[in-house]
């Protein structure tokens, strides 16, 4: 157990246990709603969402290795509603495992894009360069040729695939293309 | 801007060429609990050896795409073969489109090859497909491409004693309503007379006997070595005369019974012994049909016999005096997929084959023997649904709200503890 990681999750104990209260009392409700164990679409959306809302508001204004390990933390509290909807078959532990490690690489974009946001306002900035990373495909995607071009090149284009429990190359490469972008963008 | 940025920028530009490009190459891991999206090979050799590409066109409305979650099959179809030209339209933005193939309805897939086309109903595959399961639709893409690129049709030879043509009869027990039902460019039905069994020696690929009767006890023999010789067989027989059908199946592990199945509950208005069944496919699905005058059929399951059609719990039949209770086996297909038999024939006449789901059983038993492809189970969604009883909502409550909250606190005490066993000086007091 390193020290560093606790030292960097410690003080942030009260938050994570609302984070993991919202999540968890959120699942706990589909549940009830629906009525049986097959909310992960719903769940899996509400979780990357809230995630990412999360990570940039904790992250602004200074991104660094604490808030990054931060919001991870933030994000696996919600490990208890997957990892029942695993147990009972519904989704796989390699998805889960696949899921998680985009989150964690949407989570770190987030950090490089704070960082990268020279300007007093870096949370609105960053949320809308979060909104256009995220968005654009939604918008296009009833332009087929714009489509097969532009939504690659989007959040929510390999988020669809993942959940689908597609993982294709393109994805991987996505998940470390967007953090390095980001981070090359801000370089200086 | 630095020399090193721009050509890290660069890097990147041509990373973003890359993945848009490998988009259009299947490279994926399948993450599915099923392992349904792995590109299926037996269809692969199929297709790679066409000299001609496939061309499959959804027609379908982003609401219906999304609520079957048809974005993974587009993979899948890729999957298969460059050979395979798949493309998504939504039939009311591209109206020539539409036009052009004759599509007015939402959820239809188009699948041509070398002029011929092979239409899939969506909308027909959710009516029969109550968890919505994505195996079958692949199952019916499978079915319909490997209809498309075949040969010669599929031959169905129909068997009976009748003197009178029956696929031509009009008649409420004549088969009319079946041959129209199945009789397409992909499947050829035909139908000879039980005494031409002997001369006709060809096997076709399914053969139907239908209702042998005392009738046919002179051709016995024939008909025995008929059915042998058959690639696939079906057996719709009269429970009068059971002890024809078991000569000719000529199986000890199977009997077939003349006692008349009835039902106390479940069965149409007009009489007890019109049962209405349960009927498990080769897809997994649940059907219901109407099974009228049947008999039960005795059978060993550990000699590669299963149940297709049960009657409901509540059914009997009474063998002398005595009342015996169901559910009985109505239908059996042994395990190696060569032979059906049913302990009735009524379900395939004009009156009967629309009751119920009597029209999809029966497609469903003539694919059985058809396909040859191996079959996309779906998943079984019967744990899945959570009965909210005071002990499992209170249960859930434990495992997603408590047990969380503990397991955060505990690492939490534990931190802390470990760092201040740990910790230097400097930073024994954390921030708080």
């Amino acid at each position: 157990m390193s020290k560093r990681f606790f030292s960097n999750f410690l003080p942030g104990t009260p938050a994570i246990l609302f984070t993991s209260l919202l999540f968890n009392c959120f699942s706990l409700k589909l549940f009830i709603d629906i009525g049986n164990y097959n909310i992960y679409q719903t769940l899996f959306f509400f979780h990357c969402l809230i995630s990412m809302v999360i990570s940039l508001l904790i992250s602004t204004p200074s991104a660094n290795n604490r808030s990054f390990a931060y919001s991870c933390a933030h994000s696996i509290t919600a490990l208890p509603s997957f990892g029942l909807i695993c147990i009972k078959g519904l989704i796989s532990p390699s998805l889960l495992m696949v899921y998680f490690l985009f989150n964690f690489s949407l989570i770190l974009t987030i950090q490089f894009i704070i960082a990268a946001m020279k300007h007093p306002h870096p949370l609105f900035y960053s949320f809308i360069a979060i909104c256009f990373l995220w968005g654009t495909s939604i918008v296009i995607e009833s332009i087929p040729f714009m489509y097969d071009y532009l939504g690659p090149l989007t959040m929510s284009y390999h988020y669809s695939l993942i959940t689908d429990g597609v993982f294709h190359i393109s994805t991987a490469v996505y998940m470390a293309l967007l953090p390095t972008a980001w981070f090359i963008v801000g370089y200086e | 801007m630095s020399k090193k940025k721009r050509i890290a920028i660069g890097c990147i530009f041509l990373s973003c060429l890359l993945l848009i490009y490998s988009q259009k190459y299947p490279l994926y891991l399948d993450l599915t609990t099923n392992k349904h999206l792995k590109p299926a090979l037996f269809l692969s050799k199929k297709v790679n050896a066409l000299p001609m590409p496939i061309l499959v066109t959804f027609f379908v409305s982003d609401a219906l795409s999304k609520e079957l979650q048809l974005d993974p099959l587009t993979h899948w179809l890729n999957s298969i073969s460059p050979k395979v030209n798949v493309s998504v339209l939504n039939h009311s933005s591209s109206p020539e489109t539409a036009d052009h193939y004759d599509i007015s309805s939402d959820g239809i897939i188009v699948i041509e090859y070398n002029g011929k086309r092979n239409d899939i109903d969506l909308i027909e595959q959710i009516i029969i497909n109550e968890s919505h399961a994505i195996e079958n639709v692949q199952n019916a893409i499978t079915r319909a491409v490997l209809q498309l690129i075949q040969l010669d049709p599929i031959e169905i030879m129909l068997v009976h004693s009748s003197q009178m043509s029956l696929l031509d009869s009009s008649d409420p027990m004549g088969l009319k309503a079946f041959y129209d039902h199945f009789n397409s460019p992909f499947v050829s039905i035909k139908e000879m007379h039980i005494n031409d069994v002997a001369t006709n020696a060809s096997p076709s690929d399914l053969a139907i006997l239908y209702k042998p009767t005392e009738h046919i006890r002179p051709q016995l023999p024939d008909l025995t070595q008929w059915a042998t010789q058959q690639n696939a067989l079906v057996i719709f027989a009269h429970p009068n005369f059971p002890d024809i059908s078991n000569s000719i199946i000529n199986d000890p592990s199977i009997v077939l019974n003349n006692s008349i199945v009835e039902d106390t509950i479940a069965h149409l208005m007009q009489s007890k012994n019109q049962l209405i069944i349960q009927y498990q496919t080769t897809f997994n699905q649940e059907l219901i049909g109407v099974f009228p005058y049947s008999g039960f059929i005795d059978f060993n399951e550990n000699n590669g016999w299963r149940a297709r059609a049960l009657s409901s719990p509540d059914s009997f039949f009474t063998h002398q005096n005595d009342i015996i209770n169901g559910p009985f086996s109505l239908a059996i297909e042994s395990k190696n997929q060569r032979l059906t038999v049913l302990n009735h024939y009524l379900m395939l006449s004009n009156l009967w084959i629309t009751q119920g789901d009597n029209a999809l059983i029966l497609e469903d038993i003539i694919y059985s023997h058809l396909d040859e492809f191996p079959i996309q189970s779906a998943r079984n969604t019967r744990n899945d649904f959570i009965i909210l009883s005071p002990i499992n909502a209170l249960k859930l409550g434990m495992m997603l709200i408590l047990l969380p909250l503990v397991a955060i606190l505990l690492i939490g005490f534990m931190a802390r503890y470990l760092l201040h066993q740990k910790a230097s000086p400097k930073h024994a007091h954390l921030p708080k």
